[in-house]
C-alpha cells in the first residue's frame, strides 16, 4: 500500500465512513441484471401488493442469499457473528451448542437476581432476555480507538488511531473470545458456565474484558502527543 | 477449434457446383430484351474486368439468406424420408436440440456441446432411422411373410404351460472376432407357484434360494455364467432348479430343532406368549379349562395382533391393536 | 378402587407440593436438567396430560385379585415419560400405595460406582453404591407407610456367622442394616423385594413398582466387569435381577408402570429428530424379545408430543414464568416458529426457548 493510498484510507477511517458505502465493487460476480434475493415473506409481500411484479419476478435471475442470513424471528446478527469468531477447526455445530448453553446459563442467572431481588423498581431493571444481556455486553466491550504501532526515528511508538464500527465490533468479540477459550489451566469452570459468567460481567460493564478496553483507552489518551504521526 | 473448420469446409465444397462457379468467374449472361442476339461471351475473367462487379460487402448483403435447414422442416412431416436408414448423425437435418459430451476448461466444467460440430454426436451410432413410424413401415412390409400368433394361446395358458423362462442376450459389434464372453450369461425364470411344492419344501426351497427368490413378485431367478458356452449354461441353470427342487422335499433329522428365531413367520401356538398367557390365566381362575380358553375370539384376537407384531414392521397401529386385544383379556376377561 | 387427588385438569399444569417433592425425588426421580428447570421455576410442575389419565383409568378398573397387571410407556426422547412416570408415582403415593421405584437402571449396570464379588452366591456381582441409594430412595418414599403397616420378615436371614435377621422382625430393621452394612447393601435390596412380593400376595399390602428406561435392564451383557475381564451378564448383577424379577406376573395385588427409551445420551440432534440412526422408538424392539417374553402380556401406553392446546398451555406458562422473554415469541408468528422448530416435543420446546 503506498503512502498516499494509506492516507486515504486513514482518512476514509477517521470520518468513519462504511466502506461498503464508499469503495466501488468493480469484481461483483453478478451481472448488473441480477437482482438481490427475497425472503419468503417478503416474496408473499409483493405477490399480495402487485402481482403483476410478482409474474415478472419469477423469471429474473437472483443473486445468492449470504449464507448468515435468516428470516427466523429469533434472528440474533450479533450472536451470529460471535458464532463465526468462537468457532474452531470448522465446527459450528460445537460453537452454536456452546454458546446456547452460556446464554441459557445467562438467563438462569438473572432469573436468580429477579428472584432474589426486593422491590418491583429493582425487577424492572433487570434484564432477562439473554440475547439483550448478551447484546449489550459486546456493546461495553468495544473500544473506541486503538493503537498501532508507527516507528519513527529508530524508536517505535504505540499511536493512537480511529476504529470503525466493524473493527471495534470484531476486537470485542475477539476479546472475549480469547478470553473464555485459552482461560488458564487447570480449568475450574466448564466452556459455558466461564462464558455466562463474563457476558453478565461485562454486561455490568465490570470484568476482564472492560478492564482490557479500559486500558486500551488510557493508553491511547497517554499517548495523545504522538497522534501526528498517523500523518507525518 | 479444429472439428469446426473442418466441417465449415466440407459445406463449402458441397455448395458450390459448376454452374454457380462459371456464373461467378465468367459472368454468362442473357439477356431478356433481346432474345435473338447470341449471348455474350466475356472472355476476360471477370475479376479482371473493371467496375461491372457490385463490391463484395453489397454482394453479401443481398445473398438471399436462408434459413437453417432444421427450421425449415414441417411438424408433420415424413421423418423415414429424411432419414432412411443408419447414418452418421447430421445437425442440419435434426429438428432437435441436442447435446453430448463434456467440457473441461480451466475455470472448471462446461455444459456438455450442443449438435454442431460435435464429434461425440458423429462417433456414436444413432437410432434416428428406427424412429416408431418407420419402425411400423416396416413391420407392415413384412407382415405378409408371418403367420397369426395362435388364438387359444393367451398370457395365462403361457404362463401355466410353459412356466420357465430362459433369458440369453446376443452381440454384435465390428471386431475381428465374432466372440464375445457376455453372450455365454444366460438368466432363467420361474414363478414358485408354479412349482409342486407342499408347505414345508416351499419353505426351504426359499431358505435354499436366498435372495434368487423375491417374495414380492414370486418369482426365482437363477442366474449361470459358470460355463464357457451358452447352451451349458442353461443345462447347467436347469439342473440348479431340479436339483433345489428335489433337495426341498427332504426332511432332515435336525429340522426339528428349529428355534423361535429359525422361524419363518411366529407361531403363536408354540410361543412363549401363549404359555404366559395360560399361566396369567390359570392363577386368576381355579376351574381353568384351556381348551374351551384357546377358542375363545378374543384369545384368537391377541394372538393375531402378536403375531403381526413380530411378522410385520412395529408401528403404533400395530400396537394400538394389540393394546385393544390385551386390555379385554386382562380386564373384562371371564370364564 | 376410589381414589385421593384426581381432581387435575387435562392440559394444565398440576404443582407438584414441595414436602411431597422432597420425600418422593430427593435422592433420584428427576435428572440434572429436570432440577434445574425446576429451581428456575421455583416449582415443581408437571403437565396433566392423557398418558396419565390413560393410566388412571386402567387403575380404576384393576381387580386386584388378578396377577399384576403391566403398563409400558413409549414414545419419542423427550415426550415426557418419566414426567408421566413420576405423577403416576405420586398418584400412588397419595392412595397408599407401597413403592418400588427405580429411575435410573443404566447406573445399575452401565456406571456402578463400586463393584464387589457376591457374597451370597459366587458369580453374581453387587453394587453397593447403587443399592444403598435404592433402600434410602425406598425407605424415603415409604417411611410414613412402613411406620403405619408394621410389615415384619417372613423368614429368618443368615448374613454371616454372627449377623441374622430373625423371622418377625420389622422391614424397617432389615432397611437399616442394609443401610449400615454397606456390604451387603445388594442383598439387602433384593431380600426386600422378596419379602414385598410375600407380603402383597398374602393381601396386606398394594405395591407399585415404577421403573424407568427398564429396556436396558433386557439388553443381555452389561458394562461391568467379571473377577477374570469378560463382561458381566445383567442377570448376575444382584440388584438388576431383583428389580426384573419384580416385573414377572407371578404376583397379586400390585401395578408395574414402566418406561422405555433408546436413552442413548450420545445421540446427536439430528439423528433424534429423524431418527433414523437410532431404530424406533417402540416396546417390542427396544424391549428385545426376551423383555417382550418377560413382559407379555403388557399394555402399552403411547406418551405423543404436545397437542396444540397442551403446546400453548406450556408456553404460556413459560411466559408467566419469565422463562420466554423475547419480544417475538409473545406474537403468534413467534409461536408458529417455535412450532415449527421443536416439532411439539417438549424437550425440543423448552431447549428452543434457552435463548427466547
Amino acid at each position: 500500500m503506498s503512502s498516499l493510498t494509506r492516507r486515504v484510507f486513514d482518512l476514509r477511517k477517521a470520518a468513519n465512513f462504511s466502506n461498503v458505502n464508499c469503495i466501488q465493487k468493480r469484481n461483483t460476480v453478478w451481472p448488473s441484471n441480477y437482482i438481490k434475493p427475497l425472503a419468503t415473506e417478503q416474496l408473499t409481500e409483493v405477490k399480495q401488493q402487485s402481482p403483476e411484479e410478482f409474474e415478472k419476478l419469477k423469471f429474473v435471475p437472483v443473486i445468492a442469499a449470504p449464507n448468515h442470513v435468516s428470516s427466523s424471528l429469533f434472528y440474533n446478527r450479533t450472536f451470529d457473528q460471535f458464532l463465526k469468531v468462537i468457532m474452531r477447526d470448522g465446527d459450528k455445530w460445537k460453537a452454536i451448542d456452546g454458546m446456547r448453553m452460556a446464554l441459557f446459563e445467562v438467563k438462569r442467572i438473572q432469573l436468580k437476581k429477579y428472584r432474589q431481588a426486593k422491590s418491583d423498581e429493582e425487577r424492572a431493571a433487570i434484564e432477562l432476555n439473554p440475547l439483550t444481556v448478551f447484546e449489550k455486553a459486546i456493546e461495553n466491550c468495544k473500544p473506541l480507538m486503538i493503537t498501532q504501532k508507527i516507528k519513527r526515528g529508530g524508536a517505535t511508538y504505540q499511536v493512537p488511531f480511529p476504529i470503525v464500527e466493524k473493527d471495534s465490533t470484531f476486537l470485542a468479540m475477539k476479546w472475549l473470545s480469547d478470553l473464555i477459550l485459552f482461560r488458564p489451566k487447570p480449568r475450574s469452570e466448564v466452556f459455558h458456565i466461564a462464558m455466562a459468567k463474563e457476558i453478565v460481567n461485562a454486561y455490568n460493564n465490570e470484568g476482564k474484558v472492560v478492564k482490557k478496553k479500559i486500558d486500551l483507552h488510557k493508553l491511547c489518551e497517554a499517548n495523545k502527543a504522538y497522534a501526528h504521526y498517523r500523518w507525518s | 477449434m479444429r472439428p469446426k473448420n473442418l466441417f465449415l469446409c466440407l459445406r463449402f465444397q458441397t455448395i458450390s457446383s459448376r454452374l454457380f462457379f462459371e456464373k461467378r468467374f465468367y459472368g454468362i449472361q442473357k439477356s431478356s430484351a433481346d432474345e435473338e442476339e447470341f449471348d455474350k461471351l466475356n472472355i476476360m475473367p471477370r475479376m479482371f474486368v473493371k467496375g461491372d462487379r457490385e463490391p463484395l460487402a453489397k454482394r453479401e448483403a443481398l445473398r438471399p439468406q436462408l434459413t437453417p435447414r432444421y427450421n425449415r422442416m414441417p411438424v408433420d412431416q415424413d421423418w423415414n424420408s429424411v432419414w432412411p436408414t443408419a447414418k452418421m448423425f447430421n445437425p442440419s437435418a435434426v429438428p432437435l436440440p441436442v447435446h453430448m459430451g463434456k467440457l473441461k476448461t480451466v475455470s472448471g466444467p462446461k455444459p456438455p456441446p450442443g449438435k454442431f460440430a460435435n464429434p461425440e454426436l458423429m462417433k456414436v451410432p444413432n437410432f434416428l432411422h428406427l424412429a416408431p413410424p418407420a419402425i411400423k413401415k416396416h413391420c407392415d412390409a413384412i407382415r405378409k411373410f408371418c403367420t397369426p400368433w395362435p388364438q387359444a394361446l393367451t398370457d395365462e395358458m403361457c404362463d401355466k404351460y410353459f412356466p420357465l423362462e430362459v433369458i440369453t442376450s446376443d452381440y454384435c459389434h465390428a471386431s475381428p472376432t465374432i466372440r464375445e464372453p457376455k453372450a455365454r450369461i444366460i438368466t432363467i425364470r420361474i414363478k414358485l407357484s408354479s412349482l409342486d411344492l407342499d408347505y414345508h419344501a416351499k419353505d426351504k426351497l426359499k431358505r435354499i434360494l436366498q435372495h434368487r427368490y423375491d417374495p414380492k413378485t414370486d418369482l426365482i431367478t437363477i442366474v449361470a455364467d459358470k460355463c464357457p458356452l451358452k447352451s451349458q449354461n442353461i443345462d447347467y441353470a436347469k439342473y440348479l432348479l431340479t436339483a433345489c427342487f428335489f433337495e426341498a422335499w427332504k426332511t432332515e433329522s435336525w429340522e426339528s430343532e428349529k428355534e423361535q428365531s429359525d422361524w419363518e413367520t411366529f407361531f403363536w401356538e408354540k410361543s412363549p406368549s401363549k404359555a404366559s398367557l395360560i399361566n396369567y390365566f390359570k392363577k386368576t381362575f381355579q376351574n381353568f379349562n384351556e381348551e374351551n380358553f384357546l377358542e375363545k375370539d378374543t384369545v384368537k384376537d391377541y394372538s393375531k395382533s402378536v403375531k403381526n407384531l413380530f411378522d410385520k414392521e412395529e408401528n403404533d397401529e400395530l400396537l394400538e391393536d394389540y393394546r385393544k386385544n390385551v386390555e379385554k383379556l386382562l380386564f373384562d376377561e371371564r370364564l | 378402587m376410589k381414589h385421593v387427588g384426581v381432581d387435575h385438569i387435562d392440559s394444565q399444569y398440576f404443582v407438584l407440593p414441595k414436602s411431597a417433592n422432597d420425600a418422593l425425588f430427593k435422592l433420584s426421580g428427576w435428572r440434572q436438567n429436570h432440577k434445574q428447570m425446576f429451581e428456575m421455576f421455583e416449582e415443581t410442575a408437571i403437565m396433566v396430560r392423557k398418558p396419565f389419565h390413560d393410566l388412571l383409568n386402567y387403575l380404576s378398573r384393576t381387580d386386584f385379585e388378578r396377577p399384576v397387571n403391566r403398563y409400558v410407556l413409549y414414545g419419542e426422547f423427550g415426550n415426557g415419560k418419566t414426567f408421566t412416570l413420576n405423577h403416576f408415582l405420586y398418584h400412588c403415593f397419595l392412595n397408599r400405595f407401597l413403592i418400588v421405584h427405580c429411575s435410573s437402571p443404566y447406573e445399575w449396570v452401565f456406571t456402578p460406582q463400586e463393584t464387589a464379588q457376591s457374597e451370597w452366591k459366587s458369580g453374581r456381582i453387587d453394587t453397593p453404591v447403587e443399592a444403598t441409594i435404592a433402600l434410602k430412595t425406598f425407605k424415603d418414599q415409604n417411611a410414613a407407610l412402613l411406620s403405619e403397616l408394621d410389615l415384619r420378615t417372613s423368614k429368618k436371614y443368615t448374613w454371616s456367622l454372627r449377623e441374622t435377621t430373625e423371622e418377625g422382625e420389622p422391614l424397617l430393621n432389615l432397611i437399616d442394616y442394609g443401610l449400615n452394612r454397606m456390604k451387603k447393601a445388594s442383598d439387602c435390596y433384593a431380600v426386600l423385594l422378596k419379602e414385598i412380593k410375600h407380603w402383597a400376595n398374602e393381601g396386606k399390602i398394594k405395591v407399585s413398582v415404577i421403573g424407568d428406561v427398564v429396556n436396558v435392564l433386557y439388553l443381555g451383557e452389561s458394562k461391568v466387569l467379571n473377577p477374570d475381564k469378560t463382561t458381566a451378564e445383567m442377570d448376575n448383577i444382584t440388584i438388576a435381577r431383583a428389580f426384573t424379577k419384580m416385573l414377572r406376573n407371578d404376583w397379586k395385588n400390585g401395578l408395574v408402570v414402566v418406561a422405555v427409551d433408546s436413552s442413548d445420551s450420545f445421540r446427536d440432534k439430528v439423528g433424534r429428530l429423524t431418527g433414523e440412526r437410532f431404530g424406533p422408538d417402540l416396546p417390542k424392539y427396544l424391549l428385545t424379545e426376551k423383555g417382550f417374553q418377560d413382559l407379555d402380556p403388557f399394555i402399552p401406553i403411547k406418551v405423543d408430543k404436545y397437542t396444540e392446546n397442551e403446546f400453548e398451555n406450556c408456553l404460556d406458562y413459560y411466559i408467566r414464568k419469565n422463562y420466554v422473554n423475547h419480544p417475538a415469541a409473545k406474537t403468534e408468528m413467534g409461536r408458529k416458529e417455535i412450532k415449527f422448530m421443536s416439532a411439539y416435543n417438549p424437550l425440543e420446546v423448552y431447549k428452543f426457548c434457552w435463548l427466547l
